[in-house]
């Protein structure tokens, strides 16, 4: 039996919109589930149904409005990410977090390549090397070679994404969250990303992935969760012989 | 092709350093007579900071945070929401009117910086504090050479050989891109963009373990806010320096910090991690602060 890397218990989010009379919206409510170490649970879902949400909750770029997410460190320790000090989410965020956002927003003037190893460098791996290991995902990623010094604010979509994913996969976080990583790519692409990712979780990283596209989802997820009006609806197992 | 990554997965340490190298509490100043009802009667909910039974004002009022080594903090918030105040109390510039702050190099964080002993408070502000000013003829003596401003600081620390002054001096100046061959001019013959580099240099002189930075890049132009904003990012990888960044601009806070207060009307109304502050802010001020800026 796995371990559970992130237990998600009951988790809500609303937002009270001030500046439009106290507009009350629903993200999502009651949401439960298991992350099981060294998984892929993917979340589909349509547009609106609370996925980006749910995913910005767990990275603490929302804030939630009820539940736990008890977080197993890699020293073992227990942790919930809804109540540790925003000082130890952002340590979290630099040891064992990654979050690939569905847009990019790149930091203006630092070239692609910079901007991707960071988080690498943040832990202390000399530049050169993270370069090096950044290089690899953009190769892989088809990142074409004049761009990698350029900077992303002036790139395509595409070409931001891969940036993006490339940043996340070369820092190899013990939990990964993906925000439509594959949105802005051509089937090929897509394909190459799909490896990757399998790749990554192989080598032990553990991730939570929205994906609109229920083909790649159910490739690469141990698990499907639906997510319809702010609830889960349906959990799903594909098929476990495509994991290989 | 395949992926020769090593296995990073286990990074080691999930929580660096956790003592802060600054903590804040409560920190209040209010300029005036002062009377009981001061901090009751004024705030957001009061949305004024003037006291209306004694008039006076209160600036800032249970300011408390902390800051870890090595991390950036923003304060943001409307004009004459208490940002400077805050900021100048903890660099000594003014006395406050309560609250307490403790340094980690200061008695081992144990001890009230604002208790200390007017020679201790000196010390700590020249042996472990930077600060930059919103108007570089605060932080500057525009009318010695800019070597000059940051050889004064090193004096006030301590440094008593002049060659290894000049060294550092050169070495800081360097890094903030002022030209050897300026060294020896007069900042009053710099530009708006240059002085304020030239601040930094002299901030980070002593090798503080926090720096304040006050509205640093307020009065530049656009293209020229950029080049220092790009240095001061380089600053923060680096040196292990912490800071406390005082802005009203949220694109600076984006940039350069990773948590960030919000003020109004003298408190601290919410406070998080920057990028929850700016894609689910709370706070009715802090929401109408991120809906009215395009970013
Ligand atoms: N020396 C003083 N005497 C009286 N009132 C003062 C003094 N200094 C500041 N204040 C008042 O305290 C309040 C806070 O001022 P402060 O300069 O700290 O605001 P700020 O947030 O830095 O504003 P800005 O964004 O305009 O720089 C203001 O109402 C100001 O008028
Ligand atoms: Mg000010
Ligand atoms: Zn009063």
């Amino acid at each position: 039996m796995k371990k559970t890397l992130l237990e998600v218990r009951d988790l809500s989010k609303h937002f009270t919109l001030h500046i439009l009379h106290d507009k009350h919206v629903v993200g999502f409510d009651d949401v439960s589930f298991d992350v099981p170490e060294g998984a892929f649970i993917g979340i589909a879902g349509a547009s609106g149904s609370g996925k980006s949400s749910l995913l910005k909750c767990l990275y603490r770029t929302y804030l939630v409005d009820g539940g736990s997410l008890n977080f197993t460190t890699a020293g073992g320790a227990t942790v919930d990410l809804v109540t540790i000090s925003d000082d130890d989410v952002l340590d979290l965020r630099d040891s064992e977090l990654g979050y690939v956002s569905q847009f990019l927003r790149p930091t203006p003037r630092v070239p692609a390549i910079d901007l991707a190893a960071r988080p690498l460098t943040r832990r202390g791996v000399p530049a050169a090397e993270a370069r090096e290991q950044v290089e690899e995902y953009f190769r892989r990623l088809k990142l074409p070679e004049d761009l990698w010094d350029g900077y992303p604010i002036l790139f395509s979509g595409g070409e931001q994404q891969r940036v993006n994913l490339a940043r996340a996969l070369a820092s190899l976080p013990r939990l990964m969250l993906l925000d439509e990583p594959t949105s802005a790519l051509d089937a090929s692409l897509q394909r190459e990303v799909v490896s990757l990712l399998a790749e990554a979780r192989d080598r032990g990283t553990t991730m939570v992935g929205v994906m609109h596209d229920t083909a790649l989802l159910h490739q690469l997820a141990d698990e499907v969760l639906t997510m319809q009006h702010g609830r889960i609806i349906d959990r799903a197992r594909p098929a476990l012989a495509t994991t290989a | 092709m395949t992926i020769t990554q090593t296995d990073p997965v286990n990074a080691g340490q999930t929580f660096r350093d956790t003592a802060p190298v600054l903590r804040v509490e409560n920190l209040t100043r209010i300029f005036g007579p002062g009377c009981p009802d001061c901090v009751a009667r004024t705030g957001p909910e009061a949305e004024t900071n003037t006291c209306p039974t004694c008039g006076s004002v209160v600036a800032c009022a249970d300011v408390s945070f902390e800051l870890r080594p090595g991390r950036t903090i923003g304060i943001v918030g409307e004009s004459g929401s208490g940002k400077t105040t805050a900021l100048r109390c903890l660099y000594g510039d003014l006395a406050p009117t309560s609250g307490r702050a403790y340094l980690s190099v200061y008695r081992d964080g144990e001890r009230d910086i604002f208790e200390a002993d007017p020679q201790d408070r000196r010390r700590i502000r020249n042996f472990h504090l930077g600060m930059v000013y919103q108007n570089p003829s605060q932080g500057l003596n525009l009318l010695i050479s800019s070597g000059g401003n940051v050889a004064e600081r090193l004096l006030a620390a301590e440094w008593r050989k002049v060659a290894a002054i000049r060294d550092r001096a050169a070495g800081l100046l360097g890094r903030m891109e002022i030209p050897v061959s300026r060294m020896d001019e007069i900042p009053a013959n710099f530009s708006g963009g240059m002085q304020q580099r030239v601040q930094v240099a002299k901030a980070l002189a002593n090798g503080p373990v926090v720096v304040l930075l006050d509205e640093m890049t307020s009065g530049l132009d656009v293209s020229v806010q950029a080049g220092v904003l790009d240095l001061m990012q380089d600053i923060q990888r680096q040196e292990q320096v912490a800071m406390v960044v005082v802005s009203h601009d949220l694109g600076v806070v984006r940039l350069l910090c990773e948590r960030t207060l919000v003020m109004k009307n003298g408190r601290v109304v919410e406070a998080g991690v920057t990028d929850q502050i700016l894609e689910d802010p709370h706070h009715p001020y802090t929401q109408l602060l991120v809906s009215s800026v395009n970013m």
